[in-house]
């Protein structure tokens, strides 16, 4: 029956509509890759739950000239905590000592870095307590890394022409904390057990932070310019309402990766608007191309119709040629697309961005339906036509 | 079987003219296993009949019966197997696919390989004298081959009523004289009627005469 309804067809609008096809696919695939993994960037093993945020005053011209210092009053921290809205509040320690960290690994070159370390209460981290304490006896320190510092190490490595560390890598290299003055540091083995988004110092045990505070300190003043806050649940909105309202702000919004993560959220709804817009056209053409093979095959149609035939069979055969040509035009287009999310992917590692590796569920599933979305155009539009001529 | 009922019909394009014949606005019972002709001059609308008893068209006013069921209610499925097993067809503009060849417009015959082998075929085209063409596009035929073409494709299929409009119109008398013979061999062998539309009746055909 092919031979009967294909004959003699204008192929350059389908080639054209095969070619946007592509275009559109890859492009859609592409972007829900990009969009997906961004989102998910950080989210899956980060620390604190969504209810939580680390706070801290808006800085000012004023703070600099020492009139309304950032540093939270005990007053102050009373105050937020005896809201209706919050279910707790404490402040972050710091450190009050010069602390470097240094990486002592024979996969990468010895790098240094001076470093802030911060604590909070345990019970704002979604870490077992018995991975994130310390003591006197214990020689090894655990610690939580900020990601934008992982990503500042990876533009190092990158810049050294050497491979980038991945989340899972990094947690196996040998680290120390150099504590104390120039000349008279001593080394505290450090393992990394998590990364965060919401703190840009690396987070010791209070344990740890208290005990070398006490050993160390070089400042006298307690320095308590960040509060991690938990609202109740269902509150969050009043949370963030109360901060607007008094000069705070959460931390958490001027990070590196937030910033990032919306940055690259934008350009990729850019993307997926043109996506969309180039698979509806190219879909669009294809239609266009069945109405026109339907109209060129009119009197087949009708002959087929008058000996005895099923509209459903005479559908069936548009609808199993224009559903195996889709279905290698997505075969194109998942090839085209794996390799420009490989070079994409490089591209960002060399920028310090691991994503996870592997292509995204969701690609697939938006491939999935835009395929079914497809055939059901198809099917529609031959059976009405053919219809038409019963 | 097949069995026709006309109840004052009148196709739309008769309405304003006052016209009587032996099937408009009149009432008409076609038997089972009929033989019929429908005698008329051009334009009386002996196209217009069989394709109304095909369910091809409705622009016509009153009532037309296919087994007590009026055309106009029969559904698609219904359709599909009355032109499958029941009805057959010659029609006037032949209906045949010009790229394809004899075997392949044949072919397209549903019911084709229903009992009805090339072997079955083969001997059809070679009674009436077209069996070497079996492999030639249709539009490198003359018309009257094309003709005894497309009488073949219609009774090499099972059927109870075959409707013909005006099958011998390019045959010679020698080519008609075989169509004929083929057809009521057919007829016999299906147990079938038949209703064909001619200008000057069809002779030797045992047909009752219906005047359009």
């Amino acid at each position: 029956m092919k031979r009967l309804f294909f004959k003699n067809q204008n192929t350059w609008q389908f080639i054209i509509a095969l070619i946007g096809v592509v275009l559109g696919l890859t492009l859609m695939l592409l972007a829900v890759q990009l969009f997906n993994k961004s989102k998910n960037y950080g989210e899956a093993s980060e620390l604190l739950d969504d209810n939580t945020l680390v706070v801290q005053k808006k800085i000012g011209r004023g703070a600099h000239l020492g009139i309304g210092k950032p540093n939270f009053t005990s007053l102050q921290i009373k105050q937020i905590k005896d809201l209706e809205f919050v279910a707790s509040c404490s402040a972050i320690l710091s450190n009050k000592f010069e602390v470097l960290v240094q990486i002592d690994d024979p996969i990468i070159p010895s790098f240094n870095s001076n470093i802030y370390l911060q604590s909070v209460e345990r019970e704002y981290l979604d870490i077992p307590s018995e991975k994130f304490s310390w003591d006197t006896s214990e020689k090894v320190v655990p610690i939580v890394m900020p990601r934008n510092f992982l990503i500042m190490l990876n533009t190092f490595l990158s810049a050294s022409q050497l491979p980038r560390l991945s989340e899972d890598l990094i947690t196996s290299v040998k680290m120390n904390l150099l504590i104390g003055k120039k000349g008279q540091r001593d080394v505290y083995p450090a393992t990394i057990i998590g990364f965060t988004n919401s703190f840009s110092s690396i987070l010791a045990p209070k344990e740890f932070l208290n005990w070398a505070n006490g050993k160390y300190t070089i400042e006298k003043e307690d320095m308590r310019s960040q509060l991690v806050v938990k609202a109740k649940k269902g509150f969050f909105g009043l949370l963030e309402k109360y901060l607007e309202e008094n000069g705070l702000e959460s931390s958490s919004e001027q990070l590196f990766i937030e910033r990032l993560k919306s940055g690259l959220s934008a350009g990729i709804m850019g993307v997926v608007s043109l996506a969309i817009l180039t698979l509806l056209l190219s879909l669009m053409l294809m239609i266009q191309y069945l109405q026109l093979i339907l109209s060129n095959c009119t009197y087949e149609i009708s002959v087929m119709l008058r000996l005895g035939h099923t509209v459903d069979k005479i559908r069936n055969v548009f609808l199993s040629y224009f559903s195996i040509v889709f279905l290698l035009m997505s075969i194109i287009s998942l090839i085209t697309f794996y390799i420009l999310a490989q070079v994409i992917e490089n591209k960002l590692v060399a920028s310090g961005i691991i994503l996870e590796p592997g292509v995204s569920a969701y690609s697939i599933l938006a491939l999935c339906i835009v395929f079914i979305t497809f055939v059901g155009a198809i099917f529609y539009n031959a059976t009405v036509r053919i219809r038409a001529h019963f | 079987m097949v069995e026709i009922e006309l109840n004052r019909v009148c196709p739309n394009v008769f309405e304003d003219i006052d016209i009587q014949s032996e099937v408009w606005n009149t009432s008409l019972h076609i038997d089972q296993g009929g033989r019929y002709q429908v005698m008329a001059q051009s334009g009386k609308g002996k196209t217009s009949f069989l394709y109304f008893l095909l369910g091809l068209r409705s622009d016509y006013k009153g009532e037309i019966y296919l087994n007590q069921k009026k055309i106009l209610e029969i559904n698609e499925q219904e359709w599909v197997l009355l032109r499958k097993r029941k009805i057959s067809s010659i029609f006037q503009d032949l209906q045949l696919i010009n790229h394809l060849s004899v075997a392949e417009n044949i072919g397209l015959v549903p019911e084709y390989a229903d009992g009805y082998n090339e072997a079955l075929i083969r001997d059809m085209l070679r009674v009436v004298g077209i069996a070497d063409k079996w492999n030639e596009k249709v539009k490198t035929l003359s018309f009257g081959q094309k003709q005894r073409v497309a009488i073949i494709r219609s009774l090499c299929k099972p059927f109870k009523l075959l409707l013909c409009d005006e099958p011998f119109s390019h045959l010679d008398e020698a080519n008609t004289k075989l169509c004929r013979a083929l057809i009521l061999k057919r007829l016999d062998e299906e147990r079938a009627g038949i209703i064909i539309t001619s200008l000057d009746g069809e002779e030797g055909m045992g047909l009752k005469t219906i005047n359009l």
